[in-house]
């Protein structure tokens, strides 16, 4: 945890010299049980070539939240998780492509240019809760549906993966 | 035509682009319906609603299918007893599924679940058995080894029932989306249809808007080449009203030219006599005069007569005539001026021409004059003949002469008004041009044609075709009296005239005949003097300076006494505004036509003052005068006819006036010897005694005329007593017998041969 603390101010204090998100982090290897394993083209890994993640590690990550509602749930609810494209600069992902697999054995690639564009993260918590599987825990690529109405088609609706497990940056 | 074109146009015009409006109108609507339902159709294509359907089909799957794998896995782990690892897969495979049931009830696809009856229904049982389970799963958790063969059999059931409901589930929305494929494909057809039947009506407004607009194109095109008609109509016609006007213009010269010549006569004659003459140079230079003043006369005439037929004024008296007197009196006009020339004037009746026929004879007579004066006029050797012949509707004239011929060109024109063959023949022959103009339109206004056949050199023919309709002798017709000399001593006029040489002329004359004239130079002198002078007559001029000759009659009448019955006869200039009607409605008795003459004036007062003596009391002294000094016949009369008629018709016609005297003298002692007289007797009675009063007069037998016209005053006037009226018919009887005998003493001394 203090190494996490720490590693966090030096992200702060690094953020000046290196200018933008494009920072790496510090990975451990994980705790708890793995959630996310991140594998291709990534410098930064912490088990073999691959990056994997327990919960805390993810959300020792910068977080980010925003409301909305989903073509899947009823009402709107408050997500939080770290963004897509801050997980990728964390593992110096190179690429223009990852593919997301998820528990129940769906997959979906994802043009890295999605998560310039808009500000899709990696759902931890639905209202300040950890999202159980049967609603579509743990992970969840979600994209903030109701900040613009055109994510409501049904390409974006395929890349919206949930129950996410693995992340392949291809 | 154009007239009728130019009203249609509006109307036609105003009416197409309505109807292509209205068709513009169509086919834009129609557009805008295929392209609605064109979207709608697209827009059900790429509805969200299929992919809903497809989303809700797919999880439903997956649910079966994980449903089913859940089992399966179940079956294959519990041989033996579950490791923890399997354990954890199980519960994982368990959250899954339950996350699929979770998509299901709040999804998007919910929506479309709970539209279906069955689904939803099954739905609710599902999620039943998922409690169900769940509880199982979360006791396997606790309850770890105690019971976990009877958790794991029961695990097993309810997860077999789990999988047929969602394989029903699944069944129930393929069915669902199999139903709603047909149902959207039909509704998708009948899309189509519409739209095609939209397309179909677009393309026909569309091609209705197209045949409007060619339609207006070859309509304005039409109008285009009418306006261009009409506007070389208006060329023509505009020429036509030039050449009309310069006609007019030489018309005026020529004819000032030609009233010149016969004034010159008028003003140097008398120029010379003013000097001291010899009487046989009065004579002569008087004569001259008159000659000229006539020539005047007939020219001015002839243009008031054309005038009042431009105007449209023209008359015709259609009456019973016998064609041969008519035809005889105007070519014994022309006998002396013939015979001088040496052409030889013939007259040739065709047999079959009825004797009889209906016609205008003063037009007819005007028609023939005007030929036949041509023919005489332009031949001067070889023979002029009158040429009378039938067809069974047509009565055709044909003037022959051997004269100087016309050529074509001037027959073109030989019929216009102010036109003569050319202007050498108007200097050689004078005369106004009108002659043939007035003949034709005469003979036009008798459903008539004038026309005329002539080859230069060689002579004309001209012809006037007539409709024949043949009549019966009703009444005798004759050529009218010659005129009759009187003196009238001892009549008191007034004169009533503005123009001092009118005055001048019409005193001297009346003079002439013995009256004593008193004068008016307006309405107002005329009043004024009627209250001081009682006279037998008053000629009163129509175009007074202040207040015009109609009105001082209604005036004079309207005053009564005396003035209500005295003759009052209308002098008019005879022009078009001149009616005799009007005049004699005004209140007068007669109507003369200027310039006066004296036979006119003698036959007027003869005329007007043959009244009863009891009628104006004032005239007594003077009737009985006249009455003693008139002999029973005129000779002057009798022997025109003589001259006219030849011996041996002046006999016949001798012989039927006897004869009808007889008849009007029995027919008359028959209505009148009935007392007291009913109107039917007394009009019959007047009938009578008019025609009698017209026949005698032509044959001169002037008392029997004085003495029928007392009889017939005496019907006519409501006063008259009986005793009067019988008085005049014995008056009459009396002259009948003098006069039958007269006649008779007529005939030996002047007939006999």
């Amino acid at each position: 945890m203090k190494v996490l603390l720490m590693g966090l101010g030096m992200l702060i204090l690094n953020m000046p010299l290196t200018g933008l998100a494009d920072t790496s982090c510090d990975l451990d290897v994980p705790d708890g049980p793995v959630i996310l394993t991140v594998s291709g083209k990534i410098a930064n890994t912490n088990v073999g070539n691959e990056a994997q993640f327990d919960r805390a590690m993810l959300e020792a990550l910068p977080q980010h939240d925003f409301a909305t509602g989903t073509p899947w749930t009823e009402g709107t609810s408050d997500y939080s998780g770290p963004l897509m494209r801050d997980l990728l600069a964390c593992l110096h992902a190179e690429s223009d492509e990852v593919h997301v697999s998820a528990l129940n054995g769906y997959e979906a690639s994802i043009p890295v240019s999605d998560f310039e564009e808009y500000e899709v993260i990696l759902a931890l918590r639905k209202d300040q809760h950890a999202i159980p599987i049967r609603e579509y825990g743990p992970l969840w690529v979600l994209y903030p549906f109701d900040q613009d109405a055109a994510l409501l088609n049904e390409k974006i609706r395929f890349r919206a993966v949930w129950q996410v497990m693995h992340i392949d940056v291809r | 035509m154009f007239a009728s074109a130019s009203t249609e146009q509006p109307a036609s015009l105003l009416r197409y682009p309505r109807r292509f409006k209205l068709v513009a109108i169509v086919a834009v609507v129609l557009f805008a319906a295929a392209l609605v339902v064109a979207t709608l159709a697209a827009w059900r294509q790429e509805n969200l609603t299929q992919s809903l359907r497809e989303d809700t089909a797919w999880v439903i799957y997956k649910l079966d299918r994980d449903a089913v794998q859940l089992l399966n896995h179940l079956l294959a782990v519990t041989r033996e007893s579950l490791t923890p690892a399997e354990h954890d897969e199980l519960n994982l495979r368990f959250e899954l599924l339950y996350s699929r049931l979770t998509l299901l009830n709040e999804g998007e696809v919910s929506g479309l679940l709970q539209e279906i009856s069955t689904a939803s229904e099954l739905m609710r049982q599902i999620q039943q058995q998922l409690d169900v389970l769940d509880l199982i799963f979360a006791s396997y958790n606790v309850v770890n080894q105690l019971s976990a063969a009877a958790l794991e059999s029961s695990l097993e059931e309810e997860l077999k029932a789990l999988t047929r409901l969602t394989e029903r589930l699944v069944i129930v929305i393929n069915g669902y989306l199999a139903e709603s494929a047909t149902e959207e494909r039909a509704q998708l057809s009948l899309l189509y249809k519409l739209l095609m039947i939209l397309i179909i009506g677009m393309s026909l407004a569309a091609f209705l808007v197209i045949a409007f607009l060619v339609r207006e194109m070859r309509e304005s095109a039409a109008i285009r080449r009418k306006q261009e008609q009409l506007s070389q109509q208006l060329d023509i016609t505009a020429k036509q009203a030039q050449a009309a006007n310069q006609a007019k213009s030489d018309f005026l010269a020529m004819v000032s030219h030609e009233i010149r010549t016969p004034l010159n006569g008028v003003i140097g004659m008398s120029e010379l006599l003013r000097e001291p003459v010899s009487p046989a140079q009065i004579e002569d230079y008087a004569s001259t005069i008159h000659d000229s003043a006539n020539q005047l006369l007939s020219m001015i005439n002839e243009i008031l007569d054309f005038s009042k037929i431009e105007a449209g004024h023209l008359t015709l008296e259609i009456a019973p005539t016998e064609l041969k007197p008519l035809i005889d009196s105007v070519v014994v006009l022309f006998a002396p001026r013939a015979k001088t020339k040496g052409v030889a004037l013939s007259v040739h009746i065709d047999v079959l021409v009825p004797a009889w026929v209906q016609v205008d004879a003063g037009r007819l007579r005007q028609i023939l004059l005007n030929l036949i004066a041509n023919a005489v006029k332009f031949t001067d050797r070889g023979e002029v003949k009158v040429k009378v012949s039938s067809t069974v509707e047509r009565l055709v004239f044909e003037i022959i002469d051997t004269g100087c011929g016309v050529s074509k060109q001037q027959q073109q024109h030989l019929f216009e008004p102010f036109q003569q063959a050319d202007a050498s023949v108007a200097r050689r022959f004078g005369g106004t041009g009108l002659g043939l103009a007035i003949c034709k339109r005469i003979c036009e206004a008798m459903q008539g044609r004038l026309g005329v056949e002539s080859q230069l050199g060689k002579g004309s023919t001209f012809w006037c075709e007539l409709p024949l309709v043949a009549a019966t002798s009703v009444s005798l017709s004759l050529p009218s009296p010659a005129p009759l000399k009187r003196d009238f001593t001892g009549t008191t006029l007034l004169l009533v005239e503005d123009n001092a040489v009118n005055r001048k002329v019409a005193m001297g004359l009346l003079s002439r005949l013995g009256c004593n004239v008193r004068w008016a130079e307006n309405g107002h002198d005329a009043l004024a003097m009627v209250d001081v002078h009682q006279v037998h007559l008053i000629f009163m001029d129509i175009q007074l300076p202040d207040i015009d000759g109609l009105m001082v009659t209604q005036r004079l009448r309207k005053q009564g006494g005396w003035l209500a019955s005295v003759p009052i006869v209308a002098m008019t200039a005879g022009g078009i505004e001149d009616d005799r009607q009007r005049c004699l409605s005004a209140g007068m008795n007669d109507y003369i036509t200027k310039p006066l003459s004296l036979s006119a004036l003698s036959n007027v007062l003869a005329l007007q003052l043959m009244v009863p003596p009891d009628e104006a009391p004032l005239t007594a002294p003077v009737v009985p005068t006249i009455q003693a000094e008139q002999t029973l016949l005129n000779s002057d009369t009798l022997a025109m006819l003589k001259t006219t008629l030849g011996n041996e018709s002046l006999i016949q016609l001798m012989m039927l006036y006897h004869q009808q005297v007889s008849e009007y003298i029995e027919q008359l002692t028959a209505c009148l010897t009935v007392k007291p007289l009913a109107p039917e007797q007394t009009q019959q009675g007047l009938r009578l005694a008019h025609q009698l009063r017209g026949e005698s007069a032509s044959i001169g037998a002037d008392q029997l005329a004085d003495d029928a016209k007392r009889l017939e005053i005496s019907l006519a006037t409501q006063q008259a007593t009986p005793g009067q009226r019988d008085e005049a018919f014995s008056t009459l009887r009396v002259t009948a017998v003098h006069t039958q005998t007269a006649l008779e003493k007529w005939r030996r001394d002047h007939l006999s041969h």
